[in-house]
């Protein structure tokens, strides 16, 4: 087994972050080992020792105490929400950690201008966790397009939609913790900027890995919110044209509707509406991100007594084609760079913030 | 002018519901219209007829005028994005693609999201509510699930499997014997 790569994890606060710590705990050929976890929330925290209790890992509530007190680790999962990745980023720059992101780096164009400037020549690896690009449908997409078997692009379509998390993880729902400041989404509007359009930056990622191609205009509208009570916005649509004014569509909407109650329990069936549809003057692919269903109903399902569509697992033939195995790869030097860097990160942050741009001034934002 | 689409059933029910009150209220709507390149209208006809009237049907749906509309359309061809917003905040997104190949069926969905709720004809599913991806081109339609990263395993479930235990060697199953024999007693043999 290849050497486990320590791990220090700062801040849960992304939910994301309990599925990393249940893939350590259940899988003793991870690779990682988280040595210590940091979070100040109490709720947060406990749900994670819950989910840790059969491993030996260290508990911090201050995630600089934790970084000092463990020197021998060899990288930091920035966790937080999104409002925070910045100065952890720089400390953990600081102390000559390899890094790996939650998807957001930060929604800040200044910290992102300034993070690209410090690692510029940084010596360690930095990841920005865009998972999509192991997807094999995604990655087959991406093999179309560079061998021409779908021919010229014509149009892009790619839907990001999910249920909101924000009964669970109300931290969120918080436009200051998600967004990193408070904007409204229009001049007149009663709820701001850190919804799902700031949770959902992989169809802003992935047409741009998949086709090779840059945004070049964008033009977004912001419907009235389904979910009353939230404070930031549950759906978003843009289009607008990629080089070569080929034209593109993204929905990445909170749009599934779940339970309001505080665990994750699906209304709509499917987590993820993850579908693309690229046509090109050759061909056409459509591929899901549930791609191999399988439906449950059952009593005592994490949904219970609903349909709903789970995915078949696939077959794990390289340990380090995964998020995790591949950021670990990097840090042992095996791999020369990251799946998904911080500039790839930083570059759909880019069009996210256009696309929130043009929803405020109702006109379309040239990048 | 006349609206064939408003005799649509999909459409007629998703109305009658939505305005049933059964979902909550109306937030935004989805309008997918796919059509391989050989059923093509012409321009004019697409833009004024077929656009026109799927606009039409997002207002009976939103009761509610149309406030602004921007469309974003591929130069030369019949393939657009469309947003709609009504003057109550209702969104209407449209997907308008009539250059697919020939190889490719015609595909009209609606998509409503509501406060409470959801009326849609889409799949869930994939494209065609099963397993895997779909590749056209004029040589055909073709269906297959995409493996693990590697390039090679991309056919339909059989095919994959029997790749995968290449790679990795087929597992051993438990009671070959007593399950034949179970069998060979159920046939007569």
């Amino acid at each position: 087994m290849k050497r486990q790569i320590g791990i220090l994890v700062a801040g849960t606060a992304n939910p994301h972050i309990p599925g990393y710590c249940r893939g350590f705990a259940n899988d003793p050929g991870h690779p990682w080992r988280i040595i210590a976890v940091a979070e100040d929330d109490p709720a947060r925290m406990g749900n994670i020792r819950e989910i840790l209790k059969n491993k030996e890992v260290k508990y911090y509530t201050d995630w600089r105490r934790m970084l000092d007190a463990h020197p021998e680790a060899d990288a930091v999962q920035i966790g937080s929400d999104n409002k925070h990745h910045f100065v952890m980023f720089k400390e953990a720059m600081a102390r000559g950690l390899h890094i790996y992101s939650t998807k957001v780096p930060t929604m800040d164009p200044e910290e992102g201008a300034e993070l690209l400037k410090l690692s510029a020549d940084y010596p360690k690896t930095i990841q920005v966790e865009l998972e999509l690009h192991f997807s094999p449908q995604f990655r087959y997409a991406r093999e179309l397009v560079q061998s021409g078997r779908l021919g010229r692009i014509q149009s892009v379509y790619l839907t990001n939609i999910s249920q909101s998390p924000c009964n669970y993880f109300p931290n969120w729902g918080d436009p200051e913790l998600s967004y990193g400041r408070i904007v409204p989404i229009r001049p007149d509007a009663d709820y701001f900027r850190g919804g799902a359009l700031t949770d959902h930056p992989h169809p802003f990622d992935l047409i741009r890995w998949i086709t090779g191609l840059e945004f070049r205009e964008v033009y977004g509208m912001s419907a009235r919110n389904q979910r009353r009570h939230l404070k930031v916005e549950d759906h978003a649509a843009i289009t607008g044209k990629l080089d070569g004014g080929i034209p593109f569509f993204i929905n990445p909407s909170y749009s599934n509707l779940e339970e309001r109650v505080p665990a994750r329990r699906l209304l709509w069936p499917k987590s993820l509406e993850c579908n693309l549809k690229i046509t090109g003057s050759k061909g056409y692919y459509a591929a899901d991100y549930f791609d191999k269903p399988l439906y449950v109903v059952g009593k005592n399902y994490a949904s219970p007594d609903r349909l709903i569509v789970d995915m078949a697992p696939r077959p794990k033939l390289n340990p380090d084609d995964t998020l995790a195995g591949s950021f670990a790869a990097c840090v042992r030097g095996e791999r020369k760079a990251p799946e998904s860097s911080l500039e790839d990160g930083l570059n759909a942050v880019k069009v996210m913030n256009a696309a929130y741009e043009s929803i405020y001034g109702d006109c379309v934002v040239r990048l | 002018m006349k609206n064939v689409w408003l005799y649509w059933n999909v459409f007629r029910r998703i109305r009658e519901l939505g305005r049933s009150g059964v979902c909550g209220e109306l937030c935004s709507l989805r309008f997918t219209w796919q059509r391989p390149g050989k059923s093509a209208s012409a321009e004019e006809e697409f833009l004024y007829g077929s656009l026109v009237q799927y606009l039409c049907l997002a207002e009976e749906l939103a009761e509610c005028k149309l406030k602004k509309l921007h469309i974003v359309k591929a130069a030369g061809r019949n393939s657009l994005f469309a947003l709609a917003e009504f003057e109550n905040g209702i969104v209407a997104e449209f997907e308008m693609n009539e250059t697919l190949p020939d190889s490719m069926p015609d595909a009209f969905f609606i998509k409503a999201n509501f406060t409470d709720g959801h009326l849609t004809n889409q799949p869930i599913a994939g494209h065609f509510n099963g397993e895997g991806s779909v590749f056209a081109d004029e040589s055909g339609l073709h269906r297959f699930t995409v493996d693990s990263c590697e390039p090679e395993i991309a056919g339909g479930t059989l095919e994959n499997i029997r790749t995968v235990c290449r790679l990795k060697g087929a597992p051993e199953m438990n009671g070959y014997e007593r399950l034949a024999e179970a069998v060979r007693k159920a046939v007569g043999q």
